[in-house]
């Protein structure tokens, strides 16, 4: 069986305890403007076209590229000889996967890391994961899931089980934005947020910090009190930064120009938190 | 500029006899291409003129009949001419950077030898002084040790004359120099400067300074115990020694300012530890990251032995972004030098000589990086020529013709270099006395000699396009690839764009870019397979140095490389999609034999964020060399910092880049390899 993979990043140390290899999946049910991955969002990979890379923008002589309707058409071209345009995922054999994840099992169990399954939104692949999960589980290797919560509850069940941490990314900055392509019940939060909370995982909840979303009155207050409501776990902020910004031009995506607040802002906001909790609160800086 | 060129070399030629000129050259070229921090046209000219007025040359004797005596005569009229100054800082240091040793003619230069300064400390210069000089060696060995002992009294009685307590406390030093062991920490440390400097003096280049960590042990242990000293203070001291080393880099420097290859190993196993770690590894490493300068550079042997505070201490320092330390994962390296023919025990006294090549300290006399270097890029122009009149139906055919023109090549199987004698260096190498031979004429037990091989990773990459694009996917002829090379790309941007982003790249971990860099080292094991230096099997690496100005004639090349542009040095990815952690398994997936000892190191550039975390950086590097990485070395830099620095160098006095074996000032370089850095770092990066 294969898996949508976007990418496999290795050597990652912000995406749960230790060191840790990242797998990055397609398909996700929300499409937040904010999204660092945007190529992970549909459920049918889109295909990325880098200008910088296309003969045109070089302005040089191309026989290799007779025929190509780029740029007079405007639109993009579908295939490139040069390697512009390429799909943003392929399907991978788990078998493959579970070679490539391997590589690092000793720096795993050396550094207390593991393997993070992201997207896009892994759960959303449970059957397709679960025999990868079962030979990570038997190789003893640490799992973690980066996830919003926001998919099929019926899917849960599947993987929890394997699961040793559960990232849960908090879409609260503004109501969440959904990806027409996939429906859900409306409670589906809430359902998968009881599941996580039956499961032997470990939790830790993350949330982007959006100037423009917390800037607006009343939201900081809101957002602490819903932080209240959880189940006590660690909390990760995560300034908002703009690395994914070519990756919005090359998907010709329109991008939003969110920011992140300002440094003091930050540890304030990150100071309130702490003042409600006695879980660890940290602001990452990526 | 070029007017100015061609008056500095007329100069040099009025200056000195002919037989001597060109080194004058080599020196001013020197100046030339490296203008010092912050150049101006009047700083140049002033330097220009400082060669001419305030410099004095000792020259050789025109065709001597003993080279040794005569070298020895040279050294003696260097140390004669001499003036002890006040001392100034905490050592003295024999080097007068106004005096110039003019090596003889037609003879390689020595370089990249440490003494074992164990030994050294031990040395008694009246006992090693011959009562009966008959032999060239025995008067070689006579006019040294009295020069040098002429030297120390001259000084000695300069510093007496000062006063101060440090003068005379450094002038007794000098005076127990010569016949007694040194009997503090203190004093071992001036007495590794004072012939460390002598060696300088001398014009032996790429002077290493040994396992400094392991030398000093017993006094820096012995001080402590005896409260002598306070771990403080040792750590002011090796501050003062490491200052003083570095004080002269532009002196030191060979081609580039900061390639002066002054080595400090340290780590390692020893006949009596399985990892020697020791209060002063730590401290080394700590001074080194707290000065943060290019020059002097360490380097670190590590194994599955090295502690985990030993692989952080080493990413903290790496971190800094000076260079320091090189990663040597003795594990590989002991085993493949015990092959090639080091004992088991030398072999432990491993250290790396100018850049990446290991070498026995005390006892080699291995002459690593001696021209001509090997070009396989170049093959490829003598070989695509010759394709019309004669198809080549297949890409293991391709790769035959490729080895058979490799062959013809090459330089000749049987190579002889005549170095030039020394006998300072014969005077600390204890082998040179029992065999009574200077250095030069292998007077210690090994000489193993070796190349480099200059644009090795390009040559993959060509030979993975070749594959790609002749015969996997057949898109164009051979004959059409040839006259696409042959005008440079002009006119096909396309396929040199096509070249340049082949998923396949040297560096990456798939299986077909393993396979074929595997097949080229086998290619190169055996068509060098009876090649001699001097009589020894000569060996290299995938590490050259030189990758921009080595690579002026070498043609455009179906790597995507424009003709003379830089070619990749080293093992360093190709694409930017390549990381460290796939960098490092590429690296530690290629099988190395005997002929590929000579330095294989993975060099990769992280950005200055990576550094948040260092125990994760640490195990990083750890399991890498775990996985096999022959050698690591890092740079720690962004794009848009070295963008700004070229920009404004005076916001960046201190922005320090590992150039190849060594670090220098970014802000020292030429401006190729500024623009080669900058190229590097860039988010898509590709060839020029």
């Amino acid at each position: 069986m294969s898996l949508p993979i976007v990418r496999i990043q290795r050597h990652c140390l912000h995406d749960g305890p230790g060191i840790r290899t990242t797998v990055f999946l397609q398909g996700c049910a929300l499409a937040c403007p904010w999204c660092s991955n945007p190529e992970a969002i549909p459920l049918t990979p889109p295909a990325f076209f880098d200008e910088q890379k296309c003969i045109a923008h070089i302005q040089a002589d191309a026989p290799l590229c007779a025929g190509c309707p780029f740029p007079e058409s405007g639109a993009a071209p579908r295939t490139c000889p040069l390697g512009a345009v390429h799909p943003a995922s392929s399907p991978v054999e788990q078998d493959a996967v579970l070679q490539h994840l391997m590589k690092d099992a000793a720096l795993y169990r050396d550094s207390n890391g593991g393997v993070t399954f992201s997207g896009g939104e892994p759960f959303l692949h449970a059957r397709a994961l679960r025999p990868l999960l079962e030979a990570l589980r038997e190789e003893g290797i640490h799992i973690a899931f980066e996830t919003s919560g926001f998919f099929p509850p019926e899917q849960a069940p599947i993987l929890l089980p394997f699961i040793n941490h559960l990232l849960l990314d908090l879409k609260w900055m503004t109501t969440p934005v959904f990806n027409p392509e996939i429906s859900l019940p409306p409670d589906v939060f809430e359902q998968n947020l009881a599941a996580f909370q039956v499961a032997a995982a470990e939790m830790t909840y993350r949330l982007v910090l959006i100037r423009e979303f917390l800037d607006v009155p009343g939201k900081r207050e809101s957002l602490l009190a819903r932080l209240q409501e959880l189940p006590p776990a660690p909390i990760e902020l995560l300034p908002l930064h703009h690395l994914a910004e070519s990756k919005y031009r090359q998907l010709g995506i329109p991008f939003t120009p969110l920011s992140a607040p300002t440094r003091s802002d930050q540890k304030a906001f990150c100071s309130q938190i702490k003042t409600l909790t006695d879980a660890p609160v940290r602001l990452l800086r990526l | 500029m070029n007017t100015l060129k061609h008056s500095i070399k007329q100069v040099g030629q009025r200056c000195l006899p002919p037989s001597v000129h060109h080194q004058f050259g080599d020196y001013l070229g020197y100046i030339r291409q490296a203008p010092r921090r912050h150049s101006s046209r009047f700083q140049f000219y002033r330097d220009f003129l400082s060669y001419r007025h305030q410099r004095r040359f000792s020259l050789p004797a025109e065709d001597p009949a003993q080279p040794q005596v005569a070298a020895a005569e040279q050294f003696a009229r260097l140390l004669h001419w001499f003036k002890p100054s006040p001392l100034e800082t905490e050592y003295f240091y024999p080097l007068d950077d106004h005096l110039i040793f003019i090596q003889p003619p037609h003879c390689t230069s020595i370089a990249s030898l440490s003494p074992d300064y164990t030994e050294v400390f031990h040395l008694n210069l009246e006992d090693l002084r011959p009562r009966d000089p008959q032999t060239p060696f025995a008067r070689s060995m006579d006019i040294t040790i009295r020069s040098v002992l002429h030297l120390i009294e001259k000084v000695a009685a300069h510093l007496e004359r000062q006063g101060t307590a440090r003068s005379r406390q450094v002038a007794d030093y000098l005076r127990r120099l010569p016949s007694s062991p040194p009997a503090s920490f203190d004093e071992a440390l001036q007495k590794i400067l004072f012939y460390n400097g002598l060696l300088w003096q001398n014009r032996y280049l790429h002077n290493g300074l040994g396992r400094l960590d392991l030398v000093l042990a017993p006094y820096y242990d012995a001080d402590i115990r005896a409260n002598r000293i306070t771990h403080a203070e040792a750590k002011e001291m090796l501050k003062a020694f490491i200052r003083q080393l570095g004080a002269h880099t532009r002196f030191k420097s060979i081609k580039l300012i900061g390639d002066t290859g002054q080595v400090i190993m340290l780590g390692g196993r020893t006949p009596e530890s399985d990892s020697f770690e020791h209060d002063l590894t730590f401290l080394f490493l700590e001074v080194f990251q707290e000065l943060n300068i290019p020059d002097p550079k360490c380097i670190l042997r590590v194994g599955a032995h090295t502690s985990d505070n030993l692989w952080l201490a080493a990413a903290s320092c790496m971190a800094t972004g000076c260079g320091s330390p090189l990663l040597v994962n003795e594990d590989l390296v002991i085993p493949l030098m015990q092959e090639h023919g080091y004992s088991p025990e030398d072999s432990l006294q491993a250290a790396i000589g100018a850049c990446w090549e290991p070498y026995v300290i005390g006892k080699s006399f291995d002459q690593t990086n001696i021209s001509p270097a090997l070009f396989p890029l170049l093959v490829f122009t003598d070989l695509l020529r010759q394709l019309p009149n004669e198809p080549i139906p297949d890409f293991p055919s391709f790769l035959r013709r490729y080895e058979e023109q490799l062959k013809k090549s090459l330089p000749p199987s049987r190579q002889t270099v005549d170095f030039t004698p020394a006998p300072l260096l014969s005077l600390l190498f204890p082998d040179c006395h029992t065999r009574q031979k200077d250095i030069s004429e292998e007077g210690t037990r090994y000489n193993f000699h070796g190349r480099q091989v200059v644009g090795l990773p390009n040559t993959i990459n060509a030979l993975l396009n070749i594959k790609q694009l002749v015969y996997d996917t057949p898109r164009f002829t051979l004959p059409e690839l040839a006259d696409i090379l042959e005008t440079n790309f002009e006119g096909r941007e396309d396929v040199r764009q096509l070249a340049q982003r082949s998923p396949l790249q040297f560096g990456s971990t798939h299986p077909d870019v393993l396979m074929l860099t595997q097949q080229i080292m086998q290619m190169l094991t055996r068509v060098t397979e009876h090649h001699t230096i001097n009589g020894h099997k000569a060996r290299m690496g995938f590490a050259s140095s030189r990758y921009v100005d080595s690579a002026e004639s070498i043609p455009a090349s179906l790597d995507g490389r424009k003709a003379s542009a830089p070619v990749a040095a080293h093992i360093i990815p190709l694409s930017p999609d390549i990381d460290i952690a796939e960098a490092l398994d590429f690296g530690g997936s290629l099988t190395y034999n005997t002929t590929w000892l000579n330095g294989n190191v993975v060099d990769f550039i992280i950005p200055p964020s990576f550094l948040a975390d260092l125990p994760a950086l640490a195990k990083i590097l750890k399991h890498g060399i775990h996985r096999g990485a022959y050698e690591v070395q890092l740079n720690v830099l962004s794009h848009e910092q070295l963008l700004d620095a070229r920009a404004h160098p005076e916001k960046y006095p201190n922005l320090i880049i590992r150039v190849w074996g060594f670090s220098a000032y970014f802000c020292d370089l030429p401006v190729a390899y500024q623009d080669e850095f900058i190229r590097r770092t860039a988010p898509s990066c590709l060839c020029p």
